[in-house]
């Protein structure tokens, strides 16, 4: 009996899932959403006839979401906004997510309708791409997503995700060498990143000038296998040769984490207690390796450098505890690339007609120190996203 | 007098019997019709499609897990297990994959190694749980950091198949409707175990070593065999869903696994397993899992923040188990 009845519990859940489908879906959802798209179409198709001459004469850097031109049945469908992050507790990251909301105040003042959302992947490759399906299904089509990879090995899979709905999406910082945006033409608009290996070189230099070009240094890296990893080392490698008399004493993976780096940090400072400073990847181990020194009685006598712009570091730059870290403007990466998609959905950007520069690109940074470090905390960013383009670094 | 109360305590534990086995059913029956209610594409084809082919990973492994808890044990390596065998699968693809004839050829060779991977590492941790006497707690504590390191040592970072190998993972993509193939295959996995359970001795076993091990052994049940069989089909369970993941993800990460172990955990109890052992079962858990699914899906869908997410999941499987819990036994320990 027992046996009949899960089995008969079990049937039954099916049927429900596929009727309740059924009920719903010829019904409204489809029929409603199809028919816009039917449109869209003709409008996309529509669009590129005044688009290449646009194109042709000018830079794309010079692309202008022109909100008059935008259809205003597009401007009345519900456009759901994302951005895909790792975790909203990293100060850094929590600048993106202010970036979708100054975007989304640009659409508000262009009359578009939207939702907006985060979309937290907590540290993992499958709740990131799962989130990203979920999200996209559920906008159908009508998506538009900054995603950072968890790690470069699923970049493509999230891209995939929102491409089988049809959204856009711009992803940011990590990806493998051997995909990119043009595998999924046009869905996948666009991948940007600050200059890795610049921001590493950049502040690993300040550090060496700051020890007078000599001494021994730590060395806490990010994330085994993230691109942002592998290339700031690149970075800090380069200036290493340049500097011979830099001794580096200690050097590990902190997998990005604060509590991580002051494990480490600690250790080390047991067999050199007479380092002279600290290259850390990125400020959150910053953040670890500066709790180290001060539990030490070493703050302010070894140098700190970070990636990021932490609230927290800085300060500690303005106070001079650590030496230099590097602002990526996560605000800038949030908002333009949704913009860049946002202007791919409404049909007036043809991204098969967008040339390679324009699908993959950099995107600017600031390295922070004593000596600008007052202009950049009062900083607040505005942006004229009519201009996506204007965010391309070079 | 006396057989009035057997009635009353009969009936009662029907009730709770069917409270229990009908708790999932009725949540996922409720959330469909909450979330379809409020969000018009909860049941549009896309989410369909993602919502059914998501589980397939969890369904497989929570499957392995119903074993183990019906014998009143737990297998916290599974999470680890799936790892490693999740990194060996993209390591087949990549290293050994262009060098044979087809990618088809690959995906099978990969399979083949995870499935026989997972069958070691239960019959190790079967061996030292059953023979050692080491409480299935620990032997799988152990083996769980065990596993996680051996995945990092395979490969420390996540690494991508690569492009020419991505024919070996195309069968995740293939779908029926809103069905998916890798859920079709977890469903086959799912038919599997269920007829293990049913119709075979180990089956039968299952249930009275959970009941009552000494009894059981008294009985002339060869407890340790069984043990060891069933920690090999968890182990091979587990494995199954890190190659499902390589092929979803299409890369292996050393540390896919970690998230599950729990969610399995959860899956098993929201599907009226008693982690007490001697009751549960495998139709039950597939329930369970979709109930996790279509929680962690819709609340996506409402875009409910991610820490709620896991305050709600667990306020969930607090109710579930506390309604599962049969008290009326008498001097119940609980542990």
């Amino acid at each position: 009996m027992k046996r009949i009845k899960s089995v008969i519990a079990l049937l039954l859940a099916f049927i429900m899932i596929f009727m309740l489908a059924a009920c719903n879906k010829p019904a409204e959802t489809t029929e409603t959403t199809e028919e816009p798209k039917e449109e869209e179409a003709e409008t996309t198709t529509e669009e590129p006839a005044e688009e290449p001459a646009e194109a042709e004469v000018t830079d794309y850097r010079d692309f202008t979401i022109d909100a008059s031109k935008i259809p205003q049945e597009k401007l009345d469908t519900t456009l759901y906004l994302a951005v895909s992050v790792r975790g909203l507790e990293n100060p850094y990251i929590a600048t993106i997510k202010v970036g979708m909301e100054l975007f989304a105040e640009y659409l508000d003042g262009i009359g578009q309708k939207y939702e907006m959302q985060v979309l937290d992947s907590g540290g993992s490759n499958d709740k990131e791409v799962d989130n990203m399906r979920q999200f996209a299904a559920k906008a159908d089509g009508n998506a538009i997503a900054y995603a950072d990879p968890n790690e470069n090995s699923i970049a493509y899979s999230l891209a995939e995700a929102m491409a089988e709905s049809g959204g856009y999406i711009g992803t940011a910082w990590n990806k493998p060498d051997d995909v990119g945006p043009e595998d999924l033409t046009p869905n996948w608009v666009i991948h940007t990143s600050p200059d890795n290996v610049i921001n590493g070189y950049e502040i690993a230099k300040a550090l060496f000038d700051a020890q007078d070009g000599k001494g021994k240094i730590f060395v806490l890296e990010g994330m085994m296998g993230n691109t942002a990893a592998i290339d700031r080392a690149k970075g800090l490698d380069q200036a290493l040769a340049e500097y011979p008399d830099i001794e580096v004493v200690g050097r590990d993976t902190a997998n990005w984490a604060t509590a991580e780096a002051l494990t480490l940090v600690e250790t080390w400072l047991n067999q050199n207690p007479d380092v002279g400073g600290i290259w850390c990847a990125n400020d959150n181990m910053a953040t670890g390796a500066l709790q180290a020194l001060d539990k030490a009685g070493l703050k302010g006598k070894v140098g700190v450098v970070g990636i990021d712009a932490n609230t927290d570091i800085v300060e500690a730059v303005a106070s001079g505890d650590a030496v230099a870290t590097v602002s990526s403007n996560g605000y800038l990466q949030g908002g333009y690339t949704l913009a860049i998609c946002y202007a791919a959905w409404t049909g007036l950007l043809d991204v098969e007609a967008l040339p390679a520069e324009f699908r993959e690109f950099a995107t600017p940074a600031t390295v922070i120190t004593g000596e600008n470090v007052a202009e950049f905390q009062s900083y607040s960013p505005d942006f004229d996203f009519s201009k996506p383009f204007g965010c391309k670094a070079d | 007098m006396a057989s009035n109360k057997t009635v009353d305590i009969g009936k009662r534990m029907r009730l709770q019997e069917h409270l229990m086995k009908y708790f999932s059913f009725s949540a996922i029956v409720i959330l469909i019709i909450a979330f379809s209610a409020s969000q018009q594409n909860f049941l549009g084809k896309a989410n369909l499609k993602t919502l059914l082919s998501d589980s397939a990973p969890l369904i497989i492994m929570s499957i392995g897990m119903t074993f183990i808890l019906i014998l009143g044990s737990i297998d916290l390596a599974m999470g680890s297990v799936c790892s490693v065998a999740n990194v060996l699968t993209v390591m087949v693809l990549n290293d050994i994959g262009p060098s044979l004839s087809s990618p088809v050829l690959a995906a099978f060779l990969a399979l083949v190694v995870s499935i026989i991977f997972g069958a070691f590492a239960g019959v190790i941790q079967g061996i030292i749980h059953v023979k050692l006497k080491v409480p299935s707690f620990i032997a799988s504590l152990g083996f769980m950091s065990l596993w996680q390191s051996v995945a990092l040592l395979i490969t420390e970072a996540p690494v991508s198949v690569a492009k020419a190998m991505w024919p070996a993972i195309e069968w995740v993509k293939v779908t029926f409707g809103v069905i998916g193939l890798p859920l079709i295959l977890a469903l086959i996995g799912v038919a599997i175990l269920y007829v293990i359970q049913n119709y075979t001795t180990i089956g039968r076993s299952l249930y009275s070593i959970g009941g009552n091990e000494r009894a059981s052994r008294i009985a002339g049940i060869s407890v340790d065999k069984v043990k060891i069989s069933l920690f090999v089909v968890s182990g091979i369970c587990a494995a199954l869903g890190g190659y499902f993941l390589a092929a979803k993800l299409r890369s292996s990460a050393p540390r896919v696994g970690d998230s599950f172990t729990l969610l399995i955990v959860a899956a098993v109890a929201l599907g009226g397993t008693s982690l007490s052992g001697g009751r549960g079962g495998v139709l039950g858990t597939v329930l369970g899992v979709f109930t996790v699914s279509v929680i962690q899906n819709g609340m996506n869908f409402i875009g409910v923040d991610a820490y709620w997410q896991n305050i709600v999941f667990g306020l969930f499987v607090l109710a579930a188990v506390a309604i599962s819990v049969d008290r009326s036994v008498r001097g119940l320990v609980v542990k």
